[in-house]
């Protein structure tokens, strides 16, 4: 058996580790609420889950995943410089050594983002096997500013979606009816959002690749289709034939909006957080194959390892983070766990279409928080917050460290 | 298993309110058969009933200490955390309150004046009056979160502190009657006697004074 194919077996297998850590982990996160709030069954989230996180990895996935397995580190450079094995082993041990700290966390409980770890392995890559000259701060120096605005922006998007429903349909007269006049509006921007992320520079597996021209006025059309459609779900009799108070009716409204944005999520989530697991493999089968570019498009199997590998994760513990996410969030009832879905999402989306690679739970939690900053929730616990922080300033610094060991280890180990 | 989202959502302190309201009232409750024992001269019963309001302020105490501990600093709450401490200490209040009065009556034999039986009763249902008002007040907080405390539940809860004022203004002026009648019978009373029932008058009427304050803190709450 020669290097080559150890290298290749360990990258897949640690891959699809990642993956299943990140599908075990993070997807409860972003889809805990709708679970909470009796939105979605465990089983049926699961399907959500399997379903839109899969469509989401591959139909808008690849931006982010060529970010991390080119953007960052130039790897053509080192390859080209010669050693295309320099970059197959060290992307592996990318993965090994954000694995690794992914495990540590997870023992002690610690808050740590997947994407984090897998950029600050990266970088410690590209530190060691070509100094800083082949780190491409620029990318870089993005990427750390989104982490910091996209749970300031999913909070922002949270605290203004729900001060948006509680003024207008929470506190209105008649709920039922504000809904029938403003749900449509509020469906709108979720159809035409991933419409948008689909067909402007994407949906890779079909080569469609429009123009913001092009495909702007057709997402426009796709999100009013949807307000269209859910003219009905707002009109529909069983609203009115509920009991409690206005707000209550409002809420039960909610709960089914919940199924769409539990979907809307995952599908961001599923854009955004597979290149976590991807991005390394594609740098190295890339590497392996001899077809290093800036632009290596990433084959659709890689994705599709990772896909299924966060599907694999979610079934077999991911369910379990859910019940207990279910348990503790019960106060976040449907309007405001739609609230935070969708800013999250929405937010995820972005980063995803800019090829950011974000943490998508830190961006659930700023959103939630959002929404808590509207008098929402009887108490927010701050101090997760300040373990979120804690966790942003040693993960990068760690996992560089790390991987760069690991890298030097393997080095020896290989006579290199 | 490091999920941020379990762990964010705290524990809401108005639920331990809610229960620490209960006891306080059930507290203020023995005050009525207090006075009934002491009209009655029962004095045997004025002693146990006393110990046994003791017994309830101590349960109260409990759940206050249970609603602070379970607010850590690092909370953030849709109000300012400092109202709501502030309203455990005025709920506080009213069971200390009817715990006092129970100790004033076994401190020393109180002889009822001519003509106080009557307004004492009525000054007692009074106060009993506004303690059940705010007993209310407290327990609409459930619904007062869930509005974000504004809206038609916020109305409401307004309405409730609006009679509770009003209920105390009543409840003032019964005292002044009971002191009234007080001092008419001051030359057949000793100064002891008379010192030890305007004690017993004031500290019955702070527990409306307590229950008017609950009232207060809930202007504050759905204060924008």
């Amino acid at each position: 058996m020669d290097l080559v194919t150890i290298v290749l077996a360990v990258t897949a297998t640690a891959g699809l580790y990642m993956a299943w850590n990140i599908g075990a982990n993070d997807v409860a996160n972003a889809m805990g609420t709708s679970v909470g709030s009796g939105a979605l069954t465990l089983r049926s989230a699961l399907v959500v889950a399997a379903i839109f996180e899969f469509g989401g990895a591959l139909l808008v996935g690849g931006s982010v995943t060529q970010t991390i397995s080119g953007g960052i580190v130039g790897v053509e450079t080192l390859a080209e410089g010669g050693d295309s094995m320099l970059v197959a082993v060290g992307m592996t041990c990318c993965l090994l050594a954000a694995a690794l700290w992914l495990h540590v966390a997870t023992y002690f409980g610690w808050p740590v983002s997947t994407t984090h770890s897998i950029v600050g392995s990266v970088l410690g890559f590209g530190l060691w096997a070509g100094g800083v000259h082949v780190v491409r701060w620029g990318v870089m120096g993005s990427i750390a500013a989104s982490w910091i605005l996209s749970p300031a922006l999913g909070g922002f998007l949270g605290f203004v979606v729900f001060s948006m429903i509680r003024a207008r349909i929470l506190r209105a007269d008649d709920a039922v009816v504000a809904l029938q006049r403003l749900g449509p509006i509020l469906v709108f921007p979720i159809g035409m959002t991933l419409t948008l992320a689909m067909i402007f520079e994407g949906l890779q597996p079909l080569r469609m690749d429009l123009s913001l021209g092009t495909a702007l006025p057709i997402a426009v059309c796709v999100g009013l289709l949807f307000s269209a459609i859910s003219v009905a779900f707002f009109r529909s009799r069983r609203w009115r034939e509920l009991e409690g108070s206005e707000a209550d009716r409002a809420e039960r409204v909610f709960r089914g909006l919940q199924v769409v944005t539990a979907c809307y999520v995952a599908f961001a989530h599923g854009s955004n957080d597979v290149a976590n697991a991807v991005g390394p493999m594609a740098a190295v089968f890339g590497a392996v194959q001899e077809g290093l570019t800036e632009n290596v498009e990433v084959p659709l199997n890689v994705l599709m390892i990772g896909a299924f590998g966060i599907v694999l994760g979610l079934s077999t513990y991911g369910f379990r983070v859910m019940a207990t996410i279910g348990r503790e969030i019960t106060e976040l009832t449907p309007s405001r766990g739609f609230a935070a879905e969708f800013a999250a999402a929405t937010t995820i989306v972005v980063a995803s279409k800019l090829a950011l690679p974000i943490s998508t739970t830190h961006t659930v939690v700023g959103a939630v928080v959002g929404v808590g900053v509207a008098r929402s929730f009887g108490a927010l616990n701050l101090r997760v917050l300040r373990g979120i922080v804690a966790s942003w300033l040693f993960t990068v610094p760690v996992t560089a460290a790390l991987s760069a060991t690991l890298l030097a280890l393997a080095s020896l180990a290989l006579g290199q | 298993m490091r999920i941020p989202l379990a762990n964010l959502l705290a524990k809401s302190p108005f639920p331990r309110i809610v229960e620490q309201m209960a006891a306080a009232s059930a507290c203020a409750e023995m005050v009525p058969a207090l006075v009934t024992a002491l009209l009655a001269g029962d004095e045997a019963g004025v002693v146990r009933l006393a110990k046994e309001t003791s017994i309830l302020e101590g349960a109260a105490d409990e759940v206050k200490n249970r609603v602070r501990t379970e607010m850590p600093l690092r909370i953030f709450l849709p109000v300012d955390r400092r109202d709501v401490l502030r309203l455990v200490s005025v709920i506080d209040r009213i069971a200390d309150s009817a715990e006092d009065v129970g100790v004033l009556l076994t401190l020393r034999h109180l002889e009822v004046p001519e003509g106080l039986a009557a307004p004492l009763g009525s000054f007692t249902e009074a106060v009993m009056d506004t303690v059940a008002t705010a007993s209310r007040l407290v327990e609409q907080l459930d619904g007062l979160v869930r509005a974000s405390f504004g809206g038609d539940a916020a109305e409401d809860a307004l309405g409730l502190v609006q009679r509770l004022g009003e209920r105390e203004h009543a409840a003032d002026k019964l005292q002044d009657q009971c002191a009234k009648v007080l001092f008419g019978a001051e030359d057949q009373l000793a100064p002891v006697a008379l010192f030890m029932w305007t004690k017993v008058l004031n500290e019955i009427g702070d527990i409306a004074n307590h229950a008017e304050n609950v009232g207060d803190q809930f202007r504050l709450f759905v204060a924008r």
